[in-house]
């Protein structure tokens, strides 16, 4: 394979040469029929990745599977049977419903861990490349299995990216182990990666979830305005005063 | 080349385009249920028919997203056609038997015929494209991937823990490399353009 060639179309797509360099590209083009055909299967191959890893692509799928079940399920709904309730069950269900309706009243005067974190999916093994415990600890940690995600992460030889410390962590805080999750968010930290300040996040979430308000606040401060959670962090925070 | 008319059936396809729940409430309401018949009495079931049903509309979704599609017939034939096809590609390959099959065996117009000839002849290309995707290693896949995902190819870069140059060069060189498998692919030889 020609690398140049495909470096020069992509240049020439992300409009990245000099007019000279741009009619030299077009010439050459023009004169170059086999070049043509692959400039064309480029562009269309840029344009079949945009559209299938699109977030537009992805979040219209998902809505059309939850419509079609919708319509495809409402037939056989039908025929479940409708009890009707005597006088006195209405009074029974009533006095349950306040019931409950009190208790989650009090369970929600404290704000919750649960209600702050939404980790995003975890997405760092590709199909059947690399460690089988690192795809083993993402597939459990997507479907919420924390403790087996915390498990697997454990036997994962190679553990050195901040992205694996800062799933491992969360993983970690669902199953109570926080010093060990803190330990790894400390680190993360105090580096430079893209999960810095999200690491700030969640040592505050861990500390919600062990009730140490005064330690949560203080790293919900900590969190800059320019983070992605610092909305979340202000509204926890004013919940919290 | 004559220039067509768009339908006002248009509305389909832009509101599949926006993701707009109401307008595939509508599709499901009014448009589905006919296909679903057909596929029913045509040795399908119900799990089958959505399947047949949800490709399709993908099918559309990624043509109107990809190179545009104006709409020149109505909906109701385009979306039928699509989908009969589609399940009588699923009965060929599925069964070795002869299929017989209930059809009203009506004319169908010319523009109908040429819309889903279109959508067609687009699902094949996307499908092949598809295909050789898969037939690329898994790193040229995933840096792929990250580089339409994610915003700049700086955080690409940030997040497969290289640096931007190397990032923008392997970008090029596996687009370039499945450009090369698509060229040569038989397949692509005998798509109709």
């Amino acid at each position: 394979m020609n690398e140049e060639l495909y470096i020069t179309f992509e240049k020439y797509c992300n409009n990245e040469m000099s007019q000279e360099e741009q009619l030299e590209f077009e010439i050459q083009l023009q004169n170059n029929a086999n070049m043509q055909q692959k400039f064309e299967i480029y562009k269309e191959a840029n344009q079949f990745l945009a559209t299938k890893f699109s977030s537009e692509t992805m979040a219209f799928k998902n809505n059309l599977e939850a419509i079609a079940n919708e319509h495809f399920a409402a037939k056989a709904e039908k025929k479940t049977k409708v009890i009707a309730f005597k006088p006195w069950q209405y009074a029974v269900a009533a006095s349950i419903a306040i019931l409950f309706g009190t208790w989650f009243y009090m369970q929600n005067s404290l704000p919750q861990y649960g209600d702050y974190s939404h980790p995003e999916t975890a997405m760092f093994v590709e199909r059947s490349v690399g460690d089988a415990n690192l795809k083993e600890a993402q597939n459990a940690f997507n479907a919420k299995d924390y403790k087996k995600a915390a498990a697997s992460f454990e036997k994962v030889s190679d553990m050195k990216n901040p992205e694996l410390h800062y799933f491992y962590a969360i993983a970690l805080i669902e199953t109570n182990d926080y010093a060990k999750a803190e330990t790894l968010l400390k680190e993360i930290q105090s580096g430079t990666s893209v999960y810095k300040e999200k690491a700030t996040w969640y040592l505050a979430l861990s500390n919600l979830k062990q009730k140490k308000l005064e330690e949560c606040k203080i790293y919900l401060k900590q969190i800059p305005t320019d983070a992605e959670d610092y909305d979340n962090a202000q509204k926890l925070l004013k919940r919290l005063d | 080349m004559d220039e067509k008319k768009l339908h006002p059936d248009q509305l389909y396809i832009e509101g599949l385009l926006q993701n707009n729940s109401a307008i595939i409430n509508s599709i499901y309401k009014k448009f589905v249920p006919k296909v679903k018949n057909y596929i029913r009495i045509n040795s399908g079931d119900d799990d089958q028919a959505q399947d047949v049903i949800q490709e399709v509309l993908i099918t559309i979704y990624n043509q109107a997203k990809t190179s545009g599609l104006q709409l020149t017939c109505p909906f109701d034939a385009y979306f039928f056609l699509l989908c009969k096809r589609r399940w009588l590609n699923e009965l060929k390959k599925s069964s070795n038997k002869e299929v017989t099959l209930q059809d009203e065996n009506v004319s169908i117009d010319e523009s109908v015929q040429e819309m889903t000839f279109q959508t067609e002849v687009f699902d094949d290309k996307q499908s092949l494209f598809d295909e050789m995707f898969q037939k690329l290693g898994d790193k040229c896949q995933e840096v792929l991937k990250l580089s339409f995902v994610i915003k700049t190819m700086e955080e690409v870069a940030e997040k497969l823990n290289v640096t931007y140059g190397y990032v923008r060069k392997k970008k090029s060189l596996c687009t370039g490399q499945l450009t090369e498998m698509i060229q040569q692919s038989n397949r692509y030889k005998s798509l109709k353009y």
